[in-house]
């Protein structure tokens, strides 16, 4: 019986490790991956998820704005529900584009005039009341609480009216001054649309792979604040509000024109495709590439998430009371998405996390 | 009998050459007081880097909450002001240490003074600095100003020939013990057969111009761990070898280039270049400086005495650098994910950890619970260390619990909801989210590491969340 001397255990050893990291190393190999590089997952995210996404959101603010003229040049039933159709179509447009917060719509001051939340209605009602005359100029002046879609859904769904109410509001004379300030709250929100939409086009999105690591850590930080603010701590808030009598609709986002719930989710699926730059390339992909199972998983998570969210079937303050499981069954997905974020792929693309609202609590 | 007793004789002799060629044999102290200027001289660039980058402010006078060592909990930062003055004075210190004036006093004023700022905070530990503070300790003991120096030209009394070897081998004993125990540590799983978290860190670094597309292949992480393990399992040989020295270094100096380049490790790469250079013969600078004597062996010297005294001292801290980096081999825990006897190891870069923290206070007597924000106590670069560390977790939720009882809430309870990735494994808890950590702790409050990632999938689910009572 031959005795193994110590060098020749060393080396059998190291053969052995040898062996098993190669066999991992080739089942890697054999699973078919896509080489793709940080610069092109940067570039589909720019090209095939923000720029659209700012161009539909644009275009949804010139079908708002079309409408709203109609309300304001004949206010029906009809013209009035046209307006909130349209109000609806530019709102959910807004947030699946919101995600990004950086770039354009943050150095043209544009992303607090657009929609900002909560929406003041006494801003909005001091403006209706005020003597000035309602033109471009004023409008500018105007602080983020009496501009945007937040504004225009007061005007258009205030939950003191029924619709005829909301009606006899735009019209005759003492209507004229609501007219004219939703036509220039539209108005103002295709030109900050499409004074965006510009920026991107006019050499924003095709220099925006360039900015490697920067803009990667700015994109996951951003769908981090949109799955954290924009949709686990907006579910929530309505969860910790369902012991109280009524909901007051003012404190819950998109409750006045019933789109809570809607809302929640285009910002989840908004987030999903900035992270993923939806069907092109983006940072999944190049996660992928990095961990495949970490990249597995936070597609699992999302799809959990979002799957959990559309459950919720209707507004959420009125689903929270019957049936507050559902609503709850939605918040912990989207939290375990949150850690998910926060931890595994924070490691794994090497971001620095500069976002974090718990301290808003 | 008479063969025993001849075997006796014969190791004794061995001993005692051995000890004389470790320990007493003359050598030239040129290496010495070359190691002497490099140090001091990284030393004080490190310390104006620190107040140039804003680290002073960040570190240690802006947190409202420091995460104190275990012995050294009375240990506080100066005030802020006094903090900057505390950095400026121990450049200086540095400097006087390369220059060689008053070269012990700022020796060990600067060993105080750095090691007094590393332990002011857990969140700062990082191996170079554990080596710094030891390396500056040893200084204080080492006659490294005979040569080269203000104090060796002012006073002519403390300059000699010679040194005794014991004053240049402990230096190159400690920088063995790190290569060697940093080979060692990554001997583990994770770095051999996953190549992680080489594997991640390369591939982040695919944008660098040149190597960048390489840097996310697979094969090339695991060539960089397995190369980077066998080298430092094998450097030290090489540096000792006269054979091999020139190309050993040569290779150090790549090396520590490389990784320099491409992970953010601030002034570890430098220290290494330059306290390496301890490995090569004595009287080295001597030949690089020309124009200089080079003491040849022939000339008369004093030969240097070592006491029994100095030589136990000397054994015994030998013995102590090796325990203390032995603990993080124990088996029965994972180090990486636990962090228990992680530090002070010599466990370099072998961790990849993302971890997500909130604390949530209970009163049992009111019913109620909330979470507690952590920007009043910590900054974000605190926050992202201590979501890494159970230790620290635990050391927040006893503050948040002692201002909390402060304010008269007796029974306040504080737990914390901490998840963790390491080295791209699954999310999973990082401490028992059940436990009040304010209180004693149960044995299990730390969360295993899972080993089979489909089981850590599905078994990962968060704690139901707080209900949130809005102060």
């Amino acid at each position: 019986m031959k005795s193994f001397t110590l060098p020749t255990s060393i080396i059998a050893i190291a053969a052995l490790l040898v062996s098993i990291a190669a066999a991992r190393l080739s089942v890697e190999a054999r699973t078919g991956k896509t080489a793709v590089s940080k610069r092109a997952a940067l570039d589909g995210i720019a090209q095939g998820v923000l720029l659209p996404s700012y161009a539909e959101f644009a275009g949804r603010c010139s079908e708002l704005a079309v409408a709203v003229d109609a309300l304001a040049a004949a206010p029906t039933a009809a013209s009035l529900a046209s307006a909130k159709q349209a109000w609806g179509a530019a709102h959910l447009a807004w947030r699946r584009a919101q995600t990004f917060a950086h770039g354009p719509i943050a150095d043209l001051s544009v992303y607090g005039r657009i929609q900002f939340w909560p929406s003041r209605r006494q801003s909005v009602e001091r403006v209706v009341r005020a003597q000035r005359p309602i033109d471009d100029d004023y409008i500018q002046e105007l602080g983020a609480g009496a501009v945007g879609l937040s504004a225009l859904e007061v005007l258009l769904f205030d939950a003191r009216k029924d619709d005829a109410a909301r009606v006899t509001s735009f019209a005759g004379p003492q209507g004229e001054r609501q007219r004219q300030y939703a036509r220039a709250l539209a108005r103002e929100l295709v030109n900050k649309s499409q004074l965006v939409l510009n920026a991107w086009r006019g050499g924003f999105a095709a220099s925006f792979a360039a900015g490697g690591q920067d803009n990667v850590n700015l994109i996951v930080n951003d769908v981090l604040a949109a799955i954290e603010s924009g949709v686990q701590n907006r579910l929530r808030g309505i969860i910790d509000l369902q012991g109280a009598a009524a909901i007051a609709p003012d404190l819950i986002e998109g409750a006045l024109s019933g789109t809570s719930q809607q809302g929640i989710l285009a910002s989840l699926v908004g987030a999903k495709a900035t992270f993923s730059g939806g069907d092109g390339a983006g940072l999944d992909d190049y996660l992928r590439q990095l961990n495949a199972p970490a990249a597995r998983r936070i597609e699992a998570q999302f799809q959990k998430a979002i799957a959990a969210v559309k459950a919720i079937d209707g507004p959420v303050e009125r689903v929270v009371v019957a049936n507050p499981q559902i609503v709850v069954r939605a918040h912990d997905e989207c939290r375990a998405l949150e850690i998910m974020m926060k931890t595994e792929v924070v490691s794994t693309l090497g971001v620095t996390l500069t976002f974090k609202s718990t301290d808003g609590d | 009998m008479r063969a025993l007793a001849a075997g006796r004789a014969s190791a004794r002799s061995l001993l005692d050459r051995l000890s004389v060629a470790l320990l007493a044999h003359p050598v030239d102290p040129a290496s010495l007081a070359a190691f002497r200027f490099l140090f001091g001289l990284v030393m004080a660039l490190a310390m104006i880097r620190f107040i140039a980058l804003g680290w002073v402010d960040e570190f240690y006078v802006r947190p409202a909450f420091h995460f104190t060592w275990a012995p050294f909990g009375w240990i506080r930062p100066l005030p802020g002001w006094l903090m900057h003055l505390h950095f400026a004075a121990l450049a200086v210190c540095a400097l006087c240490v390369a220059v060689g004036f008053h070269y012990r006093a700022a020796a060990a004023l600067f060993f105080l003074g750095f090691t007094y700022v590393e332990l002011i905070d857990k969140a700062t530990y990082l191996n170079h600095y554990y080596l710094v503070s030891l390396l500056s300790g040893l200084l204080v003991f080492l006659p490294a100003a005979r040569l080269w120096s203000v104090d060796a030209w002012r006073g002519p009394q403390v300059d000699a020939a010679k040194v005794p070897a014991w004053t240049i081998n402990i230096l190159r004993f400690q920088l063995a013990v790190v290569y060697v125990f940093a080979g060692l540590a990554k001997l583990n799983a994770d770095w051999l057969l996953d190549a992680q978290p080489l594997g991640l860190w390369l591939a982040a670094r695919s944008d660098v111009p040149l190597i960048g597309t390489m840097l996310s292949e697979r094969w090339v992480a695991y060539a960089f761990s397995w190369s980077g393990a066998l080298y430092d399992l094998s450097i030290v040989f090489f540096l000792l070898w006269r054979r091999t020295r020139r190309v050993a270094y040569l290779t150090v100096f790549l090396f520590h280039m490389m990784t320099g380049v491409l992970f953010p490790i601030g002034m570890f790469p430098w220290i290494m270049i330059a306290a390496t250079l301890i490995f090569f013969p004595a009287e080295w600078p001597r030949r690089w400086l020309r124009g200089s004597n080079v003491v040849s062996d022939t000339q008369p010297v004093v030969r240097p005495a070592v006491s029994t005294r100095v030589a136990a001292l000397i054994a015994a801290y030998c013995l102590i650098q090796v325990l203390i980096p032995l603990r993080s081999h124990w088996p029965g825990t994972h180090h990486e994910w636990s962090g228990k006897g992680f530090n002070f190891s010599w466990r370099v870069m072998l961790v990849e950890k993302s971890g997500y923290v909130e604390f949530v206070a209970r009163r049992p007597s009111a019913a109620t619970e909330w979470r507690v924000p952590v920007s009043t106590y910590i900054t974000e670069r605190q926050e992202r260390m201590m979501a890494q560390d159970p230790e620290m977790v635990r050391a927040l939720a006893r503050r948040i619990a002692d201002d909390l009882r402060a304010q008269g809430m007796g029974d306040v309870e504080v737990r914390a909801n901490a998840f963790a990735s390491l080295n791209g494994r699954p999310v999973q808890p990082l401490v028992d989210p059940r436990v009040n950590l304010a209180g004693p702790l149960p044995s299990h409050w730390i969360v295993p590491l899972e080993r089979d990632s489909d089981v850590r999938l599905t078994k990962f689910s968060p704690p139901d969340p707080a209900p949130v009572d809005r102060h």
